[in-house]
C-alpha cells in the first residue's frame, strides 16, 4: 500500500531500469496519487515517451486508484506526443470537486484566464472556503507562466478541492528544459550552469530574475500570495526543489529522480 | 480634477505581462489629456503581473506621479505593496473619492532559503 505524492513520486521514477527493454514502471502496490504525484508522472512518462523510450507499466492493483487513472486517460493523455492530441480532449468537464482532471496548457491566447475562470467557477459553486478570486489570479500567474516557458512540450494543470480535509490542492507541470537551462542560458545567470538545480530554483523566486528582458515577479508574487493565504508551495526542478512551508519558512533540498521541466503544487487551506 | 477609468476598459483581459503593457498604451493616450484614476476593484481576475507590468512602463515613462489606482480591496493594495518594493516605485492609491491619494507603503519580504538533506510534508 503506497500513498504517492511529492515525497516518494521521484523515488517511483528513480526506480526504473532504462537498461532494460522495454524499462518498466510499477505503479502495482500504488493506491492512491495526489494531485503533484500524477503530474510528476504523467511528465515522467511523457518525457520518456517523446525521447523514444517505451515504457511498460505495472497499473496499480487497487481498484480505485487504476479506475482514478483511467477517469483522467491518463496514459492516452501523457504518452503521445504533443502533435496528436486533438483540442477536443484538452479540455474536461467539471465535477464538483475538480476539474476533472487534467487540462493541457496550450501556448495560445487567454489561456491563463480561460483556467482561471474555470477555476473561479468551480470554487464558487463549491461550498470550498477559500477566496476563489486570490486562487484564480494565482491560477492565470502559474498558467500563463507555464504557457510561455514549458518550449516544445505541453503543460498540464489540474485542480482539487478536498473537502474532508479542508484544502484546495493545484498542481502544474511541464518536462520542458527547466530553470537552470533556461537561466543560465542568459549571460548575467551563466555561473548557473553548474549550480545545483536547486539553487537555480531559488533564484528563480527572486524579484526581477528572469532570462528576458523585463519581468521576473511572477513567482516571487505567488509564492507571496500563497503565504498570505497560509498555504504552501513546492516547485521541483532537475533534481531540485523549493517548499515554502505554511510557517512561511522556505526549504530547498533534492529530489531523488532528476526530471527535466518544472513540476509545481500549491496548496490552500480553507478558512476556518 | 481627475477623470475616472475601470482598469477593465484599458486591457481585453487583466491577466498577464503582455495585457499589462497593453492597458499601458491606452492609459498613455489618455494621460496626455491630463491626470487620471484607474479602479482596479471592477476586474474580475487581476494578476500580479499584469499590475506589475502596467505600474513598469508607467514609471519608465515617469507618468506614475499622474496615476492613482482606486482600490478598496486588500489583496490588491498587497499587490500594489509588493510591487513598490520590488520596483522602487511610488504609487499612489486611493481608497475611497471622498479621501485623498496617498503613496502605497512598501512592503519588503526577505525569504533565505535553508538546504534540507530530508523532505518533510508543508
Amino acid at each position: 500500500m503506497v500513498s504517492l505524492s511529492w515525497l516518494n513520486v521521484d523515488q517511483v521514477c528513480a526506480a526504473v531500469d532504462f537498461t532494460g527493454t522495454p524499462a518498466s514502471l510499477d505503479l502495482s502496490d500504488v493506491t492512491f496519487f495526489d494531485q503533484f504525484s500524477v503530474i510528476y508522472l504523467g511528465m515522467f512518462v511523457r518525457y520518456h515517451t517523446s525521447h523514444g523510450t517505451t515504457l511498460e507499466v505495472y497499473p496499480p492493483n487497487a481498484t480505485k486508484a487504476r479506475e482514478y487513472l483511467a477517469r483522467q486517460r491518463f496514459w492516452e493523455r501523457f504518452n503521445f506526443t504533443e502533435e496528436s492530441i486533438t483540442r477536443e480532449k484538452q479540455f474536461r468537464t467539471t465535477t464538483g470537486t475538480s476539474l476533472n482532471n487534467i487540462i493541457d496548457i496550450e501556448r495560445r491566447e487567454r489561456v491563463g484566464e480561460d483556467i482561471a475562470d474555470q477555476v473561479q467557477r468551480l470554487l464558487q459553486e463549491s461550498q470550498a472556503r477559500v477566496r476563489s478570486d486570490e486562487v484564480a489570479e494565482i491560477v492565470a500567474e502559474l498558467v500563463e507562466n507555464f504557457a510561455q516557458h514549458s518550449k516544445g512540450e505541453l503543460a498540464a494543470f489540474t485542480m482539487q478541492w478536498y473537502p474532508n480535509m479542508k484544502r484546495v490542492v493545484l498542481a502544474l507541470g511541464d518536462c520542458g528544459i527547466g530553470i537552470r537551462t533556461s537561466l543560465s542560458s542568459v549571460t548575467r545567470y551563466a555561473r548557473l550552469r553548474d549550480a545545483p538545480h536547486w539553487d537555480a530554483a531559488a533564484k528563480a523566486f527572486e524579484a526581477g530574475v528572469t532570462r528576458k528582458r523585463e519581468g521576473g515577479t511572477g513567482l516571487t508574487l505567488v509564492q507571496d500570495s500563497v503565504r498570505l493565504m497560509r498555504g504552501s508551495m513546492l516547485l521541483t526542478t532537475g533534481d531540485g526543489y523549493v517548499q515554502t512551508r505554511a510557517n512561511g519558512k522556505v526549504v530547498v533540498g533534492q529530489m531523488a529522480y532528476d526530471l527535466s521541466g518544472v513540476q509545481l503544487e500549491v496548496v490552500i487551506p480553507e478558512r476556518r | 480634477m481627475s477623470r475616472r477609468i475601470e482598469v477593465t476598459e484599458l486591457a481585453g483581459a487583466t491577466v498577464s505581462r503582455p495585457r499589462g503593457a497593453e492597458a499601458y498604451a491606452k492609459l498613455h493616450q489618455l494621460l496626455a489629456q491630463g491626470p487620471l484614476d484607474v479602479a482596479l476593484d471592477g476586474a474580475r481576475i487581476l494578476s500580479a503581473s499584469f499590475l506589475d507590468e502596467l505600474v513598469l512602463k508607467l514609471q519608465r515613462a515617469r507618468e506614475l506621479e499622474s496615476v492613482t489606482f482606486l482600490v478598496t480591496d486588500e489583496s490588491t493594495t498587497r499587490k500594489l505593496e509588493r510591487i513598490a518594493s520590488i520596483r522602487a516605485a511610488i504609487i499612489y492609491v486611493q481608497a475611497a473619492e471622498t479621501m485623498p491619494r496617498h503613496i502605497v507603503e512598501r512592503r519588503d519580504v526577505h525569504l533565505s532559503p535553508t538546504f534540507s538533506s530530508k523532505k518533510v510534508p508543508a
